[in-house]
């Protein structure tokens, strides 16, 4: 594991933050961390990651002190987006559970107890669900229900709010995911694609009151193209390597359809209806050799079991309190 | 024997005299003050060429001569050099006069100074008109298609650390477009004007198929940054549009013929609308087969290089393995 380096033991719950260029919310976001956090008499860290920020985030970070845990300031080498900080941040976390939350003061640490409470409970993955989200009502929550809706669809997974940053994890969880690009989204996803027992809780959301969101309607089209690979995923992960097989029938049919209707009918315009036969019948070849290709691609993979979370019975670190 | 910067030749289809090359180069490294070692990474084993090399590797210290065993083009050559040398510095000329020996130690400075990729940028100069006009539009090309703003860097002259170049993996000829794939990168990359030698200036004309080629890296190298994390995003758009047009003309013909009993049979129309559904539809598989790439290589590990990491009370420089970053050092802050 890549992680064998970090002395974990004792750690009970790591606060993971990634920032870009919130210097007005660093230093009233970590008071509410740790007033969230000394009462619950755990051995906790915060975990803030600077995601190359160009205002004076890094400098508020080395200004941090106070509480009861352990403050931890990682800076990036370069802006990287919030899914790789959030790996980033993943990485150096020690605790047995480990919350993520957004930097920009939205989120309420108050929920952590919470949440907390909720993974005890047995489960590998909290989703925090803002049920009253302060944000416009145009631009942010309307695509929002829209995009939440649609992915609830597509994955299955019976979560309200996708886009919420505040979630509790098991550890063992959050090293085995694999994160790259705009994953984060659909955390809740890929946890389940590794098995974990996914539920949410609805917590606090508070308007943006400094800095400036970093998010648009424009990145809607992105995320109708990253479910559609997504599907693709879910059926990978449970190894059936056959969806592209699945995406030929259709153009077959369709092609043995045309085909039958030339020779069966004979009507007027057969070259018209063959000509079609032919071309939904070359795709069908096409997407069977696809099929064998991902094959090839799937059998490559190196790590391919590597997110599957395992557990042990019977030991008492792993099981829920 | 560790030195601080390893200069490397790659020697290719173009080079001037060798020996007045490595004067140039010599003369630049002795003025930065640092220990140095030049490499001479012959692309492929042309005896004349060796025996140059080898002449001059013997009448001078710190020269050394590699050589590829056969030709695998400049970009093989570099990275031969690199992987030969322990500097931690590493600058790159070609084999042939670009620029005055005078901004080499100009480039190290820079590099001194906080910039982790630096190359020398030609002023312009006396030069022929057809040579202007080609650099121009290379770096124009390079300015609309990736955003990145600079007047020449396809200059050979070039300092980068090598923990940089590390992170950067340039691999095939992108080496040409190092600055700029540093840039996006987001590294701290600087141009130093150079006088150009004034042995550079003669007219150069390149067979169409090297312009092509050029091009071909341009585009490649566009779509590697813009969609290597996300295929889809390419060829869901492309493959969605092809088959959106696809898919109207196939209802315009339909709507035809039921209402309007149209003989479709003397429209080619109809086919041109079935084979962009086809084609949009072989698109979008084509960019889950990519994404399906992204997916098996992606992996728990895998994130972006941590500068540093400060805990209370303690800090730890970790830029090189960020896993082991919780290995705390016990220096007070």
């Amino acid at each position: 594991m890549a992680t064998s380096a970090v002395d974990t033991k004792g750690w009970d719950l790591s606060i993971v933050v990634p920032l870009h260029n919130e210097e007005e919310n660093v230093g009233r976001l970590h008071p509410r961390i740790v007033a969230a956090c000394d009462p619950l008499g755990v051995r906790y860290e915060a975990i803030y990651v600077d995601d190359g920020s160009t205002d004076g985030t890094w400098a508020e970070l080395r200004k941090l002190n106070g509480g009861a845990g352990e403050i931890v300031c990682a800076q990036l080498a370069r802006n990287s987006g919030q899914t790789p900080a959030m790996a980033a941040g993943f990485r150096l976390a020690r605790g047995r559970i480990v919350v993520s939350m957004d930097g920009d003061l939205q989120n309420d640490p108050a929920d952590i107890p919470r949440l907390l409470e909720k993974c005890d409970e047995g489960y590998d993955l909290v989703c925090g669900w803002r049920k009253n989200r302060q944000d416009k009502l145009i631009s942010r929550k309307i695509p929002s229900k829209c995009a939440n809706w649609l992915i609830r669809k597509v994955t299955g997974v019976q979560v309200h709010d996708y886009g919420c940053s505040l979630k509790a994890y098991r550890r063992p969880l959050v090293q085995r995911m694999r994160l790259y690009s705009d994953m984060h989204r659909f955390l809740p996803f890929i946890s389940q694609m590794s098995g974990a027992r996914v539920t949410e809780l609805p917590v606090n959301h508070a308007p943006r009151i400094y800095g400036t969101t970093k998010y648009g309607i424009g990145r809607t089209w992105k995320v109708l193209f990253d479910l559609i690979t997504l599907k693709m995923l879910v059926h990978y992960s449970s190894r059936s390597l056959f969806w592209f097989f699945g995406l030929a029938i259709v153009p077959l049919m369709l092609s043995a359809g045309f085909m039958i209707t030339t020779v069966v009918g004979g009507i007027e315009n057969a070259v018209v209806l063959f000509g079609c036969g032919i071309a939904f019948g070359t795709l069908g070849v096409f997407m069977l050799f696809l099929g064998l290709l991902s094959g090839i691609l799937l059998g490559s993979d190196r790590r391919e079991f590597e997110h599957l979370i395992v557990r042990e019975h019977g030991h008492p670190a792993e099981a829920p309190a | 024997m560790s030195v601080e910067l390893g200069l490397i030749i790659p020697v290719s289809h173009r080079m001037d005299d060798l020996g007045a090359i490595l004067d140039l180069v010599r003369t630049g490294l002795e003025a930065t003050g640092r220990t140095y070692e030049i490499l001479f990474v012959l692309d492929g084993e042309r005896p004349d060429r060796l025996e140059v090399a080898r002449k001059l590797a013997a009448g001078s210290k710190g020269v050394r001569v590699l050589s590829l065993a056969r030709a695998f083009g400049e970009g093989a050559a570099l990275r031969a050099g690199v992987r030969s040398t322990t500097a931690p510095i590493l600058m790159t000329h070609p084999a042939y006069f670009q620029v005055d020996g005078e901004v080499i130690p100009k480039l190290v400075e820079a590099l001194d100074d906080g910039a982790e990729v630096a190359f020398a940028s030609r002023l312009p100069t006396k030069e022929s008109l057809s040579n202007r006009i080609q650099r121009w539009a290379f770096n124009a090309a390079i300015r609309k298609a990736l955003w990145v703003r600079y007047r020449d860097v396809a200059c050979g002259v070039r300092a980068i650390r090598r923990d940089v170049l590390d992170e950067l993996s340039v691999h095939g000829s992108f080496h040409r477009f190092l600055p700029v794939l540093a840039t996006i990168k987001g590294f701290q990359v600087r141009e130093v004007d150079a006088r150009q030698h004034e042995q550079a200036t003669h007219r150069r004309v390149y067979s169409p198929t090297t312009y092509l080629l050029r091009l071909l890296d341009l585009v490649n190298v566009f779509f590697l940054l813009r969609f290597t994390q996300k295929p889809l995003r390419f060829f869901g758009l492309v493959g969605g549009a092809l088959f959106a047009v696809g898919f109207a003309i196939c209802l315009y013909l339909s709507i035809l013929k039921v209402f309007v009993g149209a003989q479709l049979g003397e429209r080619p129309l109809l086919l041109l609308g079935v084979l962009l559904v086809v084609l949009g539809f072989q698109t979008l598989a084509l960019g889950l087969l990519g994404e399906l790439v992204t997916f098996v290589q992606s992996s728990p590990s895998k994130g972006p290089p941590i500068r540093e990491v400060l805990r209370r009370g303690s800090t730890v420089d970790d830029s090189e393995e960020p896993e082991l970053s919780a290995t705390v050092d016990e220096k007070p802050l």
